[in-house]
């Protein structure tokens, strides 16, 4: 037997991910068992959670590996703040500080941490840890792999050739060259948090227009062979993190939208914001498209396979499905860093002479206990009874347009409810895009929500079949034009879904979305993730009965306990 | 100790024949460690340091 | 609260030092421009942190009625923190200062390293301290007119006797009177320990920020070296 753990930690979405004889066996956040939202501490918990799901304990392990090189990072930081001397006298002390104080030792750390001798702990390269998410679990034999970030070790944006188990890098751009710095210093631009906000950017994107395109080409120059260039002059971020553009830009764009400032996308000045934000989307997409072409020139694939944050953009991927050239592409769901802790698991699996194994599903975090979920219910003066088809429950409650919280199974690795933790309700209500908002999730009134739909139906609902990125919600689809009214809550405002093709048999949600077809003749629900604003998706039953306390949704279903109010 | 191995992985990366030119740059990471461990920022490496403080 | 033998323990082994400095200091602390905004937002953040504790609280303990309890608990304090954002936002608009921003709070993980006992002392303390702190903060806004502020620490005290009592009556529940007393000695030496280093950390980070200052500036030929050896790549 070969054991394996994966970890990711310290810069964004810190995970563990246990890879047992070439199969993956769990994978999860830290943040589903701390409760603070992309936390990046060194994770233990999601560790101990992995192994306790295998059965097994540190000392089974083999190895451990960190899905970066701590001395090239430390390499990098050290070597940006002297090369942009003077101007790096803010940064340079909490940087350096940071790194000789904690990262540099992370390696000791989860070998202390963990229990397992300082030996069997080591580290794969950053870009390599997300190029093997994105291809060592997809179903291509043979494939282009494009790993897109903010940046790694030194590099931002890498080509590969992936064939068999093994990935061979093509060519990559260095930092501070990078497509998601770009588009992080855009969101915080746009007021939103970056490595949270950059989703809305995308959605805020649809509602306007790329007329800012002669000023993008200052901020980033496309060249002919797929590599780019940032307009350094209008970033300040390898003087000061913090702010992500520097000065020109406002000068070059207008001034930054103040945080927290609310939308209204009829006055002139939000206009321009979704603007800059429809400029950005076609630029990144246009930049993505580049690096597709040179990567067919390069390796004359059929398929690709994406990671690294930049893949998190799922209207940019429908983008390069259309475009690129290639017949299929795979994202790994946990595009950002949290999948590269399951890419790292997954090199150090083969590299143990274990094969690949195609992922099929996502639910890889650890099961709801619904007995406990039931004494817990009780305990707070909650109805919680056992129910024979939870299923049915379920899809009667939304054909009488109710809210409900579904949490069964294992959770969800990566940032989409698929399912396993959802908040479910029915798509054709006119105001439950409203009602959700006003409840739960406070979102934006720009923000869509998604669909869910039987795999087998997408052609009678949406312009176009299911995928390989569809049962991840890592793209979208048009809504069929005749059935955008039954779909209002779940289509935006330029015609698109992020929807999820469900085909898993004996799952929750098919059985949910199978049973709601025969009662109102759609097959189609509102799938958003079961959390409050700013939180994490619920993990555990205890983490799903706070939210419905707190939240005034219709019912939760643990498993096939029914929660309700007395 | 790990921690030696750590700080021989370190010295083993900025030696190495690609980066050779970059060693001097251990001079700088010396000089901010000794700055660190004096003000006990090197939390990690020295937790009895809080005893000053 | 349960039996007389341990009635007001908890209020014994807390001396009111804290509430009887923020007494003091109430009329610096409050009326200096843009501190008050600046105390509800840390106020939120200590709420916001709360809620990180008894929530895993509630998910570690195997207990199904004290998980509940816990969980309750939990959701106070993400309403309280909800509470102070609100006031603390309304006050900068008034102010004309900048918005505050969403409360991000860390975790230290008391309820798995303290253990259940231990961890009920130290949230015992620390609602009594706070609904005291609070009741002071309630009398200096009453008397100062500002009905809003003093209706949210109103609610807030409110709040705080009842987690007071239900975590007394927990602790005294699971263990006996004298482990009971050696929890709430033993947290006392936590809360004196951690004030000692509260104390050092700003003046030690004050070094070292001054010490890399100087150190900066003497790297110049590094940079240098630096900028030969190692320029800025583009393309491929």
């Amino acid at each position: 037997m070969s054991a394996v753990l994966g970890v990711s930690a310290y810069y964004h979405d810190a995970a563990a991910a246990l890879v047992v004889d070439g199969q993956v066996i769990a994978a999860m956040q830290e943040e589903r068992f701390t409760r603070i939202k992309n936390d990046a501490s060194l994770p233990f918990h999601a560790a101990e959670a992995c192994l306790s799901v295998a059965g097994l304990n540190a000392d089974d392990l083999d190895e451990v590996v960190f899905y970066e090189n701590p001395y090239s990072k430390l390499e990098r930081v050290l070597i940006s703040n002297l090369r942009t001397f003077p101007m790096s006298w803010k940064q340079f002390p909490l940087a350096l500080g940071a790194q000789l104080g904690t990262k540099l030792w992370v390696l000791d750390q989860l070998a202390e941490g963990l229990g397992v001798p300082r030996a069997k702990v080591g580290f794969r390269s950053h870009h390599e840890s997300h190029a093997a998410s994105a291809f060592l679990p997809s179903p291509f034999e043979e494939a282009a792999v494009l790993t897109v970030d903010g940046v790694g070790e030194h590099d931002t944006t890498v080509m590969w050739r992936g064939q068999g188990s093994e990935l061979t890098a093509l060519g990559s751009l260095e930092y501070p060259h990078s497509l998601g710095l770009l588009y992080a210093g855009l969101t915080a631009y746009c007021g939103f948090m970056v490595n949270e906000g950059e989703y809305k950017v995308m959605g805020l994107s649809s509602f306007g227009q790329p007329r800012f395109r002669e000023q993008f080409d200052k901020l980033i120059r496309l060249s002919a062979d797929g590599s780019f260039e940032l307009g350094l002059e209008y970033f300040a971020y390898m003087t000061d993190p913090a702010l992500g553009f520097g000065p020109k830009l406002e000068q070059l764009l207008g001034p930054r939208r103040p945080v927290g400032r609310p939308w209204d996308l009829d006055s002139a000045e939000d206009r321009r914001f979704a603007d800059v934000a429809a400029t950005l989307q076609q630029v990144t997409e246009e930049a993505l498209l580049g690096l597709c072409a040179e990567l067919r020139r390069q390796t004359d694939a059929s398929a690709l396979c994406l990671a690294g944050g930049v893949a998190l953009n799922a209207v940019a991927n429908a983008r390069l499905l259309r475009d690129s050239g290639f017949d299929r592409i795979w994202v790994q769901p946990a595009a950002g860093d949290a999948g590269a802790a399951l890419g790292a698991a997954m090199l150090g699996s083969v590299a143990l002479g274990d094969g690949r194994t195609q992922l099929d599903t996502m639910a890889l975090g650890t099961a709801i206990d619904a007995g406990r979920g039931q004494a817990v219910a009780r305990s707070l003066g909650l109805v919680a009874e056992r129910v024979d088809q939870p299923a049915n429950v379920a899809a009667e409650l939304l054909g009488r347009e109710r809210i409900v919280a579904v949490a069964n199974g294992r959770f969800e690795f990566g940032p989409r409810a698929l399912g396993q933790r959802s908040l479910l309700a029915n798509p054709a209500g006119a105001q439950t895009r409203d009602h959700l908002n006003r409840l739960v999730k406070h979102r934006e009134p720009f923000r869509p929500f998604a669909p869910a739909v039987l795999a087998d139906r997408t052609p009678a609902w949406f312009d176009g079949e299911e995928n390989d990125m569809t049962p991840y919600m890592t793209t979208v689809l048009d809504v069929r034009a005749d059935k955008r009214d039954e779909l209002r809550a779940v289509t935006h405002v330029d015609g698109t879904a992020r929807l999820q093709t469900v085909r898993q048999p004996a799952s929750m949600m098919r059985g949910v979305l199978e049973s709601l077809e025969r009662r109102t003749g759609s097959p189609v629900v509102l799938n958003t993730s079961l959390n409050g604003p700013g939180e994490p998706i619920c993990a555990t039953e205890t983490d799903a009965l706070g939210f419905f306390v707190a939240h005034r949704v219709d019912a939760l279903l643990l498993d096939d306990v029914l929660v309700t109010r007395p | 100790m790990s921690r030696l191995q750590t700080l021989r992985e370190l010295v083993g990366h900025f030696m190495h024949r690609q980066r050779f030119v970059l060693a001097p740059l251990l001079i700088v990471l010396l000089l901010a460690s000794m700055l660190l461990m004096a003000t006990s920022g090197l939390a990690y490496v020295a937790p009895l340091s809080y005893s000053i403080f | 609260m349960r039996s007389g033998g341990v009635h007001g323990l908890g209020r014994e082994r807390c001396l009111p030092l804290v509430p009887l400095a923020a007494r003091i200091v109430n009329p610096i602390v409050w009326v200096l421009p843009g501190h008050a905004v600046h105390k509800l937002e840390q106020f939120a953040l200590a709420e916001h942190g709360s809620l990180l504790d008894m929530t895993a609280a509630a998910n570690r303990c195997e207990d199904p009625d004290r998980a509940a309890a816990y969980l309750r608990h939990a959701l106070d304090e993400g309403r309280h923190s909800q509470m102070f954002v609100r006031r603390a936002r309304e006050l900068a608009q008034e102010q004309g200062r900048p918005r505050p921003g969403r409360v991000r709070a860390d975790t230290e993980h008391l309820f798995q390293t303290l253990g259940e006992v231990d961890f009920l002392a130290f949230v015992h303390r620390g609602e009594s301290t706070g609904r005291q702190q609070f009741e002071s903060y309630q009398q200096w806004f009453r008397s100062r007119g500002d009905v809003r502020t003093e209706q949210l620490f109103k609610a807030l005290v409110h709040d705080e006797l009842r987690h007071e009592a239900y975590s007394l009556e927990l602790l005294t529940d699971l263990v006996p009177a004298e482990q009971v007393s050696a929890a709430f000695r033993k947290m006392w030496m936590r809360d004196l320990w951690h004030g000692w280093l509260r104390l050092g950390r700003p003046i030690s980070h004050g070094v070292y920020l001054a010490g890399m200052l100087l150190l900066y500036p003497l790297l110049w030929p590094f940079a240098l070296w630096v900028r030969v050896v190692r320029p800025r790549r583009s393309g491929w």
